[in-house]
């Protein structure tokens, strides 16, 4: 049994896959706790969850893109989170005494802590922006990360070259929750080597909490069904989304059935063959869905694929312009702009990975990948093997020690 | 007077043609026009097929820091691709 200590930020899209796979640490006997947001983290984890809490500074969903969110990330977030939680993550330490810390790529503290008290720890890659280089061809954009990571350590009291790694890469382990047939071979702007622990262990899905009701007697065999769902979007956003969306599906109610996640306020009353749900029961409806329309939140995109489901991605910000061109480039889907897309364009997408072949096929050989790579249970064998590897090397040490008393 | 074949009303119109709605020239490429670094990419063929092989894009924005390429309008990349035509 060992005791593993997950550090994580108050986004949902990073904390599900976290959960997926401390439940299956738990469900082998191991003992799990986190630190986070006590706000965002206790409806995710339940109450059974051991928590050490770290404050709560929210990240409060933006209207800004492209490469405005990512300077928005760094320096409104991962850096000045990592200087707010790291008392907390240290205290978190002290109390659990795990065996192995789990750092989020995206909440640093965790690995300053873990590196401080001589812990093994993992790196969490719940997104594809640190393992696809998307930067490749602006390196003062790269620069730039590299100077937020330096003021991290700085912060915390650390020279950073002293530190023999990247602050996104554990030495020991990286595990990234996607596989080379989506995402390709690992490749990164950080120093070489870097990637030398990444494990790519796919998707990890959990125990979703209650799933909502949904009239399934509406659903028709006959047509085609469509999920669009742009998560969690700045409301001025989602409106013309959903808007341009509606048009799109205006004409095709002989061919196709279409589920609209939003605030069914928020939108004019739909035709008979579109419902507008403000949550869906996603993992029964995925088996049903013949596509998805989305934003390209990793999440959202696995879930879709590991159904064999082909993809409309339309991306915002962070990795989801570098999803979307992942889907496109592994022929499961197509990609569309989000800001200009007009509603015949993305009803002339559906219209191509509904009627051709080749989309679908594609999405089964990533659903394929998903499977080998093993998910949750890949992933927790790797955390008890980094556990084993190290405890038995930290009680060699104690041994030697006593020896050469 | 600017002839309407200068490279600066070249540009607009070829961005124009590339977002699908009229450019101006305070139009911001990302945030006003929607452009993602990946379509930088496949404008820069579109501007290099039009202008020439003078006209690099992609080594414009290398040089470019962050708080630049936000704010980078479709302005600057016409003036960009004036000076590199200009012999």
């Amino acid at each position: 049994m060992s005791r593993f200590l997950f550090v994580v930020p108050p986004l949902l899209g990073h904390l599900r896959p976290a959960a997926a796979i401390a439940a299956e640490l738990t469900g082998r006997g191991h003992q799990v706790a986190w630190t986070g947001s006590l706000m965002t983290l206790r409806p995710v984890l339940g109450e059974q969850a051991l928590i050490y809490k770290t404050g709560t500074r929210i990240h409060r969903p933006q209207a800004d893109r492209g490469l405005a969110s990512l300077r928005s990330l760094w320096a409104e977030f991962i850096v000045s989170y990592a200087k707010f939680t790291r008392p907390a993550v240290t205290k978190a330490v002290a109390g659990f005494e795990p065996d192995v810390l789990i750092s989020d790529q995206h909440t640093p503290a965790g690995a300053l802590v873990a590196h401080a008290a001589g812990l093994p720890w993992a790196t969490l890659a719940c997104s594809t922006i640190e393992l696809t280089r998307p930067y490749r061809q602006l390196p003062r954009v790269e620069a730039w990360i590299a100077a937020q990571l330096a003021r991290i350590c700085a912060d915390a009291g650390v020279a950073a070259g002293t530190l023999g790694f990247d602050l996104r890469f554990s030495p020991h382990l990286v595990l990234s929750l996607t596989t080379a047939e989506l995402a390709g071979p690992p490749v990164t702007d950080a120093p070489a080597g870097a990637t030398a622990a990444v494990r790519q262990v796919g998707p990890c899905f959990g125990p979703r909490a209650e799933e909502p009701d949904f009239d399934w007697d509406w659903l028709d065999p006959r047509r085609q069904l469509v999920l669009i769902s742009a998560g969690t979007l700045a409301a001025e956003l989602a409106d013309g989304f959903y808007r341009r969306a509606l048009q799109a599906l205006a004409g095709a109610g002989d061919r196709w059935q279409a589920v609209l996640v939003t605030d069914p306020a928020s939108l004019p009353e739909p035709p008979e063959h579109v419902r507008i749900v403000s949550r869906a029961p996603m993992l029964e409806l995925m088996p049903r869905l013949s596509a998805v329309v989305c934003h390209g939140g990793l999440n959202t995109v696995s879930e879709a694929l590991a159904h064999g489901v082909p993809l409309v991605v339309a991306p915002i910000r962070h990795d989801q312009p570098v999803n979307a061109s992942l889907v496109a480039a592994a022929g499961a889907g197509l990609r569309i702009s989000f800001s200009r897309f007009s509603p015949d364009q993305l009803r002339d997408a559906l219209d191509a990975v509904l009627t051709q072949d080749g989309y679908r096929a594609a999405a089964a050989r990533i659903a394929r990948s998903f499977t080998a790579a093993g998910g949750s249970r890949t992933a927790a064998d790797y955390l008890e093997g980094l556990a084993n590897t190290m405890s038995r090397s930290a009680s060699r040490l104690a041994f030697a020690e006593r020896e050469a008393r | 007077m600017r002839a309407p074949d200068s490279p600066v009303a070249g540009v607009l119109d070829a961005l124009g043609q590339f977002v699908g709605v009229p450019v101006a020239a305070g139009d911001r490429l990302e945030t006003d026009l929607g452009l993602d670094s990946l379509e930088l990419a496949t404008l820069a063929a579109t501007l290099r097929d039009r202008f020439g092989d003078r006209v690099d894009l992609s080594d414009y924005l290398a040089g470019l820091e962050l708080d630049q390429l936000i704010e980078l309008t479709a302005g600057q990349l016409a003036a960009f691709v004036a000076e590199r035509t200009r012999e």
